[in-house]
């Protein structure tokens, strides 16, 4: 939207600069109001906190969260285990997609292999990932390793299928195109299939980042001394409900935030 | 150019009673049906038929992308799926009925995507593709995207595709069907024009008889599916202006148009 008013051609209109007016005020109020809701939010909150409506030990406040984090960030506890959620969580990314490029070419080089497999994949898409968390950390022990695989467990399957998918759905004349010029099987899927298919790459991306980071907080509830899902469950096992709602808080931001980043990615 | 009496002409295509059928679960369905015809060297031939009678497979079958089943196919007297695979370079082209220019690669990038291909791309034909693109006025548009292009010019582009390899003999599988008429009629005789001055030998699959009339030495009429030869026609139009109104303006024209409908109501439903 942004771009449009930078490339209108002047001078304009008067028609086209009441409709840039009407545009420009009605932007400014949804903004404000979601500014209004969250401040309100909040208020009521901390005011309820303060007259005593809710207690504070089960609901936190506003105030007591922020000083958590402001005591935190002193002496960088809460940034080592932002650090070690995010890097879980990238790295596992990182492997669900190259793996599962990976394998749906393959897919789609072994037509015959992808008809064999076809009931494996749709099995363990419809089973509830988070169910195989606890198997990982018996065959693989407690630590990083184990909870980036299960971060990947979340989101592997279901990206084969997806890109796979993707995959198979270049036009049957695109690829011929290449054979009529002489190209080979290997040209069909470097110069059409994957070209092609870089909308499907990112949009399977954009879901992958956020289950992969819901593998890994899986992951660190199970098996791990640091990161955020481990600060989740250590503040509800010790009821300091300060401590767990500040840690999902910076969750919520780090889920916008790498969203944004494929967002970021996806326009250049 | 009377070539289909005068023997002594090698043929580049050569048919032989072939036959071809699909088979499915549900049955058998067979395509083409004991046809024969032979295509000579220079000549621009037009295939002409009832709607779904087997035109793609016969061109598939042509340009090497099915193997024949029974009966002979040959190309310049050798087996020609054979022939085909065994070429470095490709010597068949075809021009599907979609331009399918790639949409993330710039025009330059998709018209040399054949010499590309066969690691082909040496200044000497990188020059002549360059030569091709400025003849048929697509120079300027060179650095742009297909999707700033008119229907007619990514048409003309994908031509320049297809010619970039130096193809001796061109498969036109309904090239201008996509196109509106105006423009079809601009493109479908900017076409003619360059297969001709480039010299090459076309085979054209169309639904559009007057196309059919207008750009053709000769034209087959194949009989509903399975496809076989159902008559063959040589074209001469007598006219002093080569323009696409003026084939049209021909005296001749109706004259073999109205015996094309004939053929072809014979065999009930054209498309």
């Amino acid at each position: 939207m942004k771009k449009e008013l930078v490339n209108q051609e002047f001078p304009l209109s008067l028609g086209q600069k009441n409709y840039l007016k009407t545009y420009k005020i009605h932007r400014l109020m949804v903004m404000l109001s979601r500014l209004v809701i969250l401040v309100a939010f909040l208020a009521l909150w901390e005011g309820s906190v303060a007259m005593g409506w809710i207690d504070s030990f089960f609901f936190s406040s506003p105030s007591r969260i922020l000083s958590l984090f402001l005591n935190m960030t002193e002496d960088f506890v809460i940034w080592k285990h932002i650090g070690i959620t995010l890097w879980e969580t990238m790295l596992s990314f990182l492997l669900v997609i190259f793996v599962s490029i990976f394998l749906a070419i393959g897919l789609i080089l072994f037509p015959k292999a992808a008809e064999v497999l076809e009931p494996v994949l749709v099995v363990l898409n419809a089973l509830p990932k988070s169910a195989l968390a606890p198997l990982i950390i018996v065959w693989l022990g407690t630590g990083m390793k184990t909870i980036i695989i299960a971060g990947m467990s979340v989101a592997l399957f279901g990206s084969i299928i997806n890109m796979y998918t993707g995959f198979s759905q270049v036009e049957e004349e695109k690829i011929k195109l290449i054979y009529t010029l002489g190209g080979t099987k290997k040209d069909t899927l470097t110069k059409v299939i994957l070209p092609y298919s870089v909308p499907v790459i990112i949009s399977n991306m954009k879901v992958n980042i956020g289950l992969c980071l819901v593998g890994v907080i899986i992951g660190e509830f199970l098996a791990a001394k640091e990161g955020l899902g481990y600060l989740i469950i250590y503040g509800s096992q010790v009821f300091q409900l300060d401590l767990l709602i500040l840690s999902i808080i910076i969750l919520c931001i780090i889920a916008i935030a790498l969203y944004q980043l494929i967002h970021l990615l996806e326009k250049n | 150019m009377d070539y289909f009496t005068c023997p002594e002409k090698k043929p580049v295509l050569s048919l032989e009673n072939v036959s071809y059928s699909y088979h499915t679960l549900s049955g058998e369905t067979k395509a083409l049906d004991h046809l024969s015809f032979q295509i000579y060297p220079g000549e621009f031939v037009a295939i002409v038929g009832p709607s779904g009678c087997g035109k793609s497979t016969l061109l598939n079958l042509l340009a090497g992308l099915l193997k024949n089943q029974s009966g002979e196919l040959l190309f310049h007297h050798e087996d020609l799926y054979k022939t085909v695979h065994q070429a470095k370079i490709p010597r068949i082209g075809y021009m599907l009925q979609h331009d399918h220019l790639f949409g993330w690669r710039t025009i330059w990038e998709n018209v040399t995507l054949g010499l590309e291909l066969n690691d082909m791309m040496t200044p000497a034909n990188l020059e002549n593709v360059s030569a091709l693109l400025e003849k048929y006025g697509l120079d300027e548009f060179r650095n742009k995207k297909p999707s700033q292009l008119s229907g007619g010019m990514r048409q003309r582009a994908a031509l320049i595709r297809t010619l970039s390899l130096n193809p001796e003999v061109l498969l036109l599988d309904e090239p201008f069907s996509a196109l509106d008429y105006q423009t079809r009629l601009l493109v479908s005789s900017d076409i003619g024009k360059i297969i001709r001055e480039n010299k090459i030998t076309a085979l054209l699959v169309t639904h559009n008889l007057s196309e059919a009339i207008s750009l053709a030495d000769r034209i087959l009429v194949l009989t509903r599916r399975p496809a076989s030869l159902k008559s063959q026609m040589e074209i001469s139009l007598t006219i002093t202006d080569a323009s696409p109104l003026g084939y049209r303006s021909a005296p001749e024209f109706s004259e073999y148009f109205n015996e094309l409908w004939e053929d072809l109501w014979d065999e009930k439903g054209i498309g």
